[in-house]
């Protein structure tokens, strides 16, 4: 699918119900960050559940790390509220501190201490701590613990990230672009991870650039821009809403296709050197397989294209989320 | 405040300190060469001895006399060279600065002096190279002992007599005075550098507003850092001590005041070296604000000289630096032995240690804008 061929559409956002506030685990209300005259984050309202992993998309410089930061408590809001577990992350810093665990973005540590000790130093900080060698098992760092951080690999040292961010137990984890700057195998390892999270009952707040890993992870995602939320919903949700369906791409035909797609009463295109047809659902996919074969149409391949959320965030944003940098 | 994370992260610090080679070498034995440097360079003015090389065409008891009375001058050494030398070659091929010539004929005017001539003179030649501080040094020491000839000679007393008394504990040399200015010294520079470059790298790193995030409070974090540059100022004054007393025989007071003034510096200094880290806007710009306030101090705090040196509006200044008060609380415990003078000094330090503790905590949150 070409940039080209994807109208962008002003289309309303897609709010998920009221229920998703019964068992809400941090609200934002209404968070606004001014930087002079310039609204970086601009009346932001986000529900993420207990036990969900949560995407939260953006263009760089959307807003999208000074609303984590927020949230975290570590940066003040101009206006507007959070509520974590029923504490206002104004006036409850420390009670929330001990509850949630974060991952910065482009997580660093002490160059001169061992992934133990690493591990040991941050649990020290808190009351409440998780066994450090029960957590190296379950990071898969066995191997690793006594290096030293600094003559780690960057997957593993976003893996002794993430393991830190979880010395204390918490309930909710940030993971603020986890996978970026990783090779592919290291990032479906820290995927592997982050799925891993979920299933202990953990509540993951996830920013990312990578479409396919709020796809892979993501039980619900909101996208911002300029500040503002744009879209929200499941995937899934965001793909029928924003998404193009289904595409059917021939390749290599024979004859005036298009031509034969207009007596039979469908909407073709020509895409590059190829068909393309936009196909209502399944049925309407057999329907024209059926017609082709019926009229003994001669081509090379088809392929079927399903609208992903990329497409869709390509479609909302008006561009491309940088690949491969933060 | 709580305990436990002030501990673990002071060890944390000690730690990664231990296994950073580079940083190992420039805290702990720079100071040690500067010492022994310094203790070299200024071994002159304590206890040397010189080597005065002497030619007698005389060759009679009393040429011996003299000879033996300039051996007898603390710190002389009389060295005998045959009488067929020649001066000029065997000075350029022996190295030497000094030679004391005493030609024929001493015995004989001496004799002649105290009985038939009174107006009787000899001449002794002293052939030297004027370039040579240590050949002037040996011509004051044979004029001092041709004086004292002289006045014996005439047979007149003394009317001015000199008779110093030392106000201080013992005879001190340089060294002795350099040590306490280089134990302040090293104290103050490697807590300001020492923190400053913790702070931005850390901060560099994203690992501030990492540990912004869990429950460590700056206070906490301040203090580890401060207790972490105490770790290493007792390092590094234990090192000066030992060193200074095994090369250079520099035996130093101690009283309860001098571990008191090495807390309060090293704490006052890291303070001041987080607050430099933390409100600057870069690296480069918070070593440059660290240089600023360090190097007047380093010169104008009478840690390498007396301040006495120094004209009067500086000496004025000087009691505006902190460091100051450190070299004086030092020399006060370690050579003067004064403990109410060093406790004046301490308290000094111990308030301005507070101060820069308080505004740490004011001036600087974890918090972001």
């Amino acid at each position: 699918m070409t940039a080209s061929a994807i109208a962008a559409s002003g289309g309303e956002p897609v709010i998920a119900g009221k229920d998703r506030q019964n068992d809400a685990c941090i609200e934002v209300r209404d968070l606004v960050k001014l930087y002079g005259k310039v609204r970086a984050v601009d009346g932001i309202n986000l529900t993420i559940r207990k036990g969900e992993v949560f995407a939260f998309l953006g263009p760089n410089g959307a807003g999208k790390t000074t609303t984590v930061e927020m949230i975290e408590t570590i940066r003040t809001p101009s206006s507007g509220k959070v509520v974590i577990n029923g504490m206002d992350a104004s006036s409850r810093v420390n009670d929330i501190k001990r509850i949630i665990g974060v991952l910065p973005q482009e997580f660093s540590s002490f160059d001169q201490l061992k992934v133990t000790e690493t591990l040991e130093f941050y649990a020290s900080l808190y009351k409440t701590r998780r066994d450090v060698s029960s957590l190296i098992k379950l990071m898969d760092l066995s191997e690793h613990s006594g290096k030293l951080y600094k003559h780690l690999s960057g997957g593993l040292k976003q893996r002794v990230g993430i393991a830190v961010a979880l010395v204390n137990d918490p309930e909710i984890v940030f993971l603020d672009e986890p996978t970026t700057g990783l090779d592919p195998a290291a990032r479906r390892e820290v995927w592997k991870v982050i799925a891993g999270l979920k299933h202990e009952g953990k509540t993951v707040f996830l920013t990312t650039h990578y479409m396919e890993e709020a796809e892979e992870l993501a039980d619900h995602v909101a996208i911002i821009n300029h500040g503002k939320i744009i879209a929200e919903g499941s995937v899934e949700e965001l793909i029928e809403r924003y998404g193009t369906g289904l595409t059917l791409v021939i390749q290599g035909a024979v004859g005036d296709l298009n031509g034969f797609f207009r007596e039979h009463g469908l909407r073709s295109e020509e895409c590059k050197d190829d068909i393309c047809i936009k196909l209502k659902d399944k049925d309407e996919l057999l329907h024209v397989l059926q017609e082709l074969k019926d009229h003994d149409v001669k081509f090379k391949e088809v392929n079927v294209r399903r609208s992903n959320l990329e497409e869709v965030f390509l479609k909302l944003t008006g561009e491309k989320l940088a690949e491969g940098v933060a | 405040m709580n305990p436990r994370r002030v501990y673990s992260t002071t060890v944390m610090h000690i730690r990664t300190f231990s296994r950073e080679k580079a940083a190992l070498f420039f805290t702990l034995f720079f100071p040690i060469m500067l010492m022994v440097l310094f203790g070299l360079i200024f071994q002159n003015t304590g206890n040397v001895s010189y080597t005065i090389a002497v030619q007698d065409h005389d060759g009679t008891d009393m040429s011996r006399n003299f000879t033996q009375m300039l051996g007898k001058v603390k710190g002389v050494t009389v060295e005998h060279i045959g009488a067929g030398e020649d001066p000029a070659s065997y000075m350029k091929d022996h190295d030497l600065n000094f030679l004391l010539i005493m030609n024929k004929g001493y015995q004989d005017s001496i004799i002649a002096r105290t009985g038939a001539d009174p107006n009787a003179t000899y001449n002794l030649t002293i052939k030297y190279d004027p370039t040579e501080s240590s050949a002037q040094v040996k011509m004051q020491l044979v004029t001092a002992v041709i004086q004292y000839m002289n006045k014996n000679l005439s047979k007149s007393a003394d009317t001015i007599i000199l008779k110093p008394e030392s106000i201080i504990s013992k005879n001190f040399s340089y060294i002795e005075f350099f040590i306490p200015g280089l134990i302040g010294l090293t104290v103050m520079t490697s807590a300001v550098f020492g923190s400053i470059a913790d702070e931005n790298e850390y901060k560099q790193k994203g690992i501030i507003r990492k540990l912004s995030t869990t429950p460590i409070t700056r206070g906490e974090w301040i203090l580890s850092t401060m207790f972490y540059q105490l770790f290493l100022a007792a390092i590094s004054t234990l090192l000066i001590l030992v060193v200074g007393f095994i090369a250079f025989r520099a035996s130093m007071l101690f009283d309860l005041f001098v571990p008191l003034i090495v807390i309060a510096t090293a704490f006052a200094f890291s303070g001041l070296g987080m607050l430099l880290g933390r409100l600057a806007k870069d690296a480069q710009s918070s070593a440059a604000l660290a240089n600023v306030i360090t190097f007047p101090m380093m010169f104008l705090s009478g840690s390498f000289f007396p301040m006495e040196q120094m004209p009067g509006f500086l000496q004025t200044f000087a009691k505006v630096l902190p460091l100051y008060y450190v070299n004086q609380g030092m020399r006060e415990s370690m050579i003067f032995g004064n403990p109410a003078a060093a406790a004046a000094s301490t308290a000094v330090i111990g308030v301005f240690a507070a101060v820069v503790f308080g505004l740490g905590i004011y001036l600087t949150t974890w918090k972001q804008d």
